[in-house]
């Protein structure tokens, strides 16, 4: 039953998505140009035709498709509002439905990713087609890092949640948001595979929530194995367990600090 | 003229003072930020020592590239704050308060300090003094003054567009940050066609590359050439805002409400 | 309140504001028509008014939401350009001669603020001196002179933010008059406020309009302001002046009040009350109108009180849709 309003919440979500189509079209042509700016770099550097790391031209650059792909796909500009909504104890009013609050912003998060992994994805595909040829994969591997992908997807959700749950406590969450997804960039192996770097802080940084969401999916994609598939979801399971853990008891405590302030 | 230099200074004084009410706020988003430009020069200094030199890239060029964007993209989110926010600004409806009142709107509007752009500032001059040379000086500020003023018309660009289109201001965001997104990776080698949308339909290049190129081997056309498309974009989003403004005020554009 | 023999400040002649609004049909395929096959359709929101104000009036524009009423305000104030027809402000044209026009005239809207939320006002004071090219000089006098008048002394130095609504709202006139505006632009700004700090503010305005022979316009859907303010009214609908003369005219229209009561118990009869009109009746409520000349409001409320257990009243004037209509309607 509560899973229909789910549905139904996104797809008035997916709808509204519909009149944004400039916005859509200036993302997915700055997304090329990109990915695009990107390969050459990586032609450049695999100039001699070498593999680096485990990695190869082909493989490299259908990995920085992937990796933007999701981050495309995940990159959330509602965390202003539902910050402002907190802040402006709404909060309080959707406590008073049904619907739990947490459950709801999932379902918009949820809807809106679909909506891009889907029409961004057609277009990156082609295109990673285009530069670097066709790259070996097999149906289950395909399935597989699906789960994967998704996974890293929620995963993703709980950190923006956490993030606009902050907006109780600070005036101004969304900028430290934004230097979130920047660092992620390096941090959570998108513009270069976390291989690529000296061992020491590779070994850092695979253990932290971001390279689950971005390293993970993608590499499973392009070098495709069990073990780095049952590596990757338990490590997603995992930090998945700690944030909602974490989401809860902050939530918890952001509930009573809006009631006692009246909202 | 003295008028209008007290009008600056009133109101810098006050976002001066406005912000500093909040001040962890303050202290916490430079320092924020500065990390940030941090974690990207480590970032490239990594994939330089990896690979030595990419596309004739070194790390002097590196060090150009970063101090250049981050002085100038502080300067102008520090001082022209809402700049960014123009598009969002119009769509609630405020451009009306700044017509009231008898100055022309678009300085009024763009005008606000941000402290966030602090750390980007003393980012890009920390930055600043372990590559430029003292006789370099006179050069940088200049390119960072073109850069800043490239940056500042593009916002502004496309931060007029609401006054034409209906809903435009996430379009506009986006818009904004592509071009500064796209500075940071000028390294490949391109065609023609791609160096012509580098240059001219997202101006990345110009406050990149170009001045890099400059720093490293001035050659005086594309000195010139920076400064002309400065003087250019900055009179072209003038033009376009305020003749969007005059449809807005003859109520042909999709911001006013009867 | 006879009106002195003064100079026209506001001319409005044959103005007319038609927009073009683009329809679009519901669901997605009407949202993707009308990317490629836009229809338009035309709005008249300002039908051929005319008008004129004298220096020192003090008038009311009142109308339902919608009715043009700041269409016609934002036209007077230069931020939009008519379609047809002439105005003319303080002698300038607000569409070609905006600034200067700015220059000469305040403007307050209730629901918007001008001054600076964490700073104390005086700040937001000296902004505005730069902003209209105050003399120093001048501008000390001035402020001075307002802050007494406005008895904002103690708040001077306090942030806007830890004020108090009504205080703030005088902050705020003290901020529109810093440059002496010769015509006031006021936009619902007791709007908010409790009913002694609205009768304060009325004071207030009435103390500017008699000292400085200020022009004011004066919007507001309470209907008290309107009685206590403005010796002339304009009453604005669908794009047209449906009255524009003495609020004295008028009076008797805008003398009801609604009363609703809410019941422990649903009554099973109402008592009959001279000049009381029962408009809505339902489980646990009733809603009454009362003509305020013919009939005090307390001994209706005695009534219902003695007769029935009474949970809560609520007290408001008829919307002003229903003014306009019953003055139709004669």
């Amino acid at each position: 039953m509560s899973l229909k309003k789910y549905f139904s919440i996104g797809k008035i979500d997916m709808l509204e998505r519909y009149s944004y189509f400039w916005e859509n079209t200036f993302s997915i042509f700055i997304l090329v140009l990109i990915v695009f700016v990107l390969a050459k770099i990586w032609t450049a550097i695999f100039s001699q035709g070498q593999t680096i790391d485990g990695f190869t031209l082909v493989q490299i650059i259908w990995y920085i498709c992937m990796t933007e792909l999701i981050v495309a796909s995940t990159s959330n500009e509602k965390i202003e509002d539902i910050g402002n909504e907190i802040r402006s104890g709404e909060l309080s009013n959707t406590l008073l439905k049904p619907l739990n609050y947490l459950g709801k912003q999932f379902a918009i998060m949820f809807s809106g990713f679909f909506y891009r992994f889907i029409t961004i994805g057609i277009i990156v595909f082609i295109l990673a087609y285009l530069l670097a040829g066709a790259i070996p994969l097999t149906f289950s591997g395909i399935i597989l890092t699906i789960i994967i992908i998704i996974f890293g997807a929620i995963l993703n959700f709980c950190i923006v949640l956490i993030f606009a749950m902050l907006a109780l406590w600070l005036e101004d969450s969304s900028s430290i948001y934004w230097i979130y997804q920047k660092t992620v960039f390096i941090i959570g192996g998108m513009l270069i595979p976390l291989d690529f770097y000296p061992t020491w802080i590779k070994s850092i940084l695979i253990y932290l929530p971001t390279s689950y969401v971005v390293y993970f999916p993608a590499k499973t994609f392009v070098h495709f194995s069990s073990s780095l598939f049952f590596t990757s979801l338990i490590g997603q399971i995992i930090w998945i367990a700690i944030f909602i853990v974490i989401l809860t008891i902050i939530y918890k405590i952001g509930i009573k600090k809006v009631s006692i302030h009246g909202g | 003229m003295a008028d209008n230099f007290n009008f600056f200074k009133a109101i810098y004084r006050l976002e001066f003072k406005s912000a500093l009410e909040y001040r962890w706020n303050f202290i916490f988003q430079s320092f924020g930020m500065l990390l940030q430009d941090a974690f990207w020069l480590i970032f490239w200094g990594l994939l330089i020592y990896k690979f030595q030199s990419i596309n004739g890239w070194n790390f002097k060029s590196i060090l150009y590239l970063n101090s250049i964007i981050a002085l100038s993209y502080g300067i102008t989110a520090t001082f022209f704050g809402n700049s960014r926010r123009l598009a969002l600004l119009i769509e609630q409806g405020q451009l009306d308060y700044y017509l009231t009142l008898p100055k022309k709107p678009l300085f009024h509007i763009i005008a606000k300090f941000r402290y966030s752009g602090i750390g980007d500032i003393l980012f890009g001059v920390i930055l600043a003094f372990f590559c430029i040379s003292l006789k370099q000086i006179p050069l940088f500020i200049i390119l960072n003054i073109c850069s800043c003023i490239i940056m500042i018309s593009w916002s502004i660009l496309f931060g007029s567009l609401p006054l034409y289109f209906g809903k435009f201001e996430k379009a506009a965001k986006v818009a904004n940050e592509s071009l500064l997104t796209i500075a940071f990776y000028p390294m490949g080698t391109y065609t023609s066609f791609v160096k012509f949308i580098l240059m001219f339909v997202i101006p990345a290049s110009f406050i990149s590359g170009i001045p890099v190129q400059l720093l490293t081997n001035f050659n005086l056309n594309w000195f010139l050439g920076i400064i002309i498309f400065a003087i250019f974009i900055f009179v072209l989003s003038i033009i376009v805002f305020y003749k969007g403004l005059k449809r807005y005020e003859s109520g042909n554009s999709m911001q006013m409400r009867g | 309140m006879s009106q002195e023999k003064g100079k026209e400040v506001i001319i409005v002649k044959n103005l007319s504001k038609r927009f073009e609004t683009k329809t679009k049909e519901k669901g997605f395929l009407g949202t993707i028509k009308s990317l490629y096959a836009p229809k338009y359709k035309e709005v008249v929101a300002v039908n051929n008014i005319s008008f004129s104000l004298k220096e020192g009036e003090l008038v009311g524009f009142i109308g339902p939401n919608g009715a043009g009423k700041s269409t016609t305000i934002k036209m007077m104030t230069g931020i939009l350009f008519p379609t047809t027809g002439i105005i003319s402000v303080l002698g300038f044209n607000p569409q070609e001669e905006r600034i200067k026009l700015a220059y000469k005239i305040g403007t307050i809207f209730g629901q918007k603020q001008q001054l600076w939320y964490h700073l104390p006002p005086i700040d937001s004071f000296e902004l505005f001196a730069a902003i209209y090219e105050i003399d120093k000089e001048e501008y000390k006098k001035r402020l001075d002179e307002l802050v007494k008048l406005f008895e904002i002394t103690p708040y001077l130095n306090t942030p806007v933010k830890k004020l108090s609504l009504g205080e703030r709202m005088r902050c705020e006139f003290v901020a529109s008059l810093l440059h002496k505006p010769k015509v006031l632009f006021l936009d619902e700004p007791t709007i908010g406020l409790d009913i002694i700090a609205k009768r304060t503010l009325r004071e207030f305005i009435k103390k500017i309009n008699e000292k400085e022979k200020t022009t004011i316009v004066l919007t507001s859907h309470d209907m008290e302001d309107i009685e206590e303010l403005c010796p002339r009214i304009i009453i604005i609908n669908h794009g047209k002046i449906l009255y524009d003369g003495s609020t004295e005219k008028i009076k008797n229209k805008l003398n009801y009040k609604r009363i609703t009561f809410y019941f422990e118990k649903t009554p099973e009869k109402l008592p009959e009350i001279k000049n009381v009109k029962v408009i809505e009746k339902e489980k646990f409520k009733v809603l009454l109108e009362i003509n305020k000349e013919k009939v005090d409001i307390k001994e209706v409320i005695e009534t219902y009180l003695s007769k029935f257990n009474i949970i809560d009243i609520d007290i408001e004037d008829p919307p002003i849709e229903e003014i306009i209509e019953q003055f139709y309607r004669k």
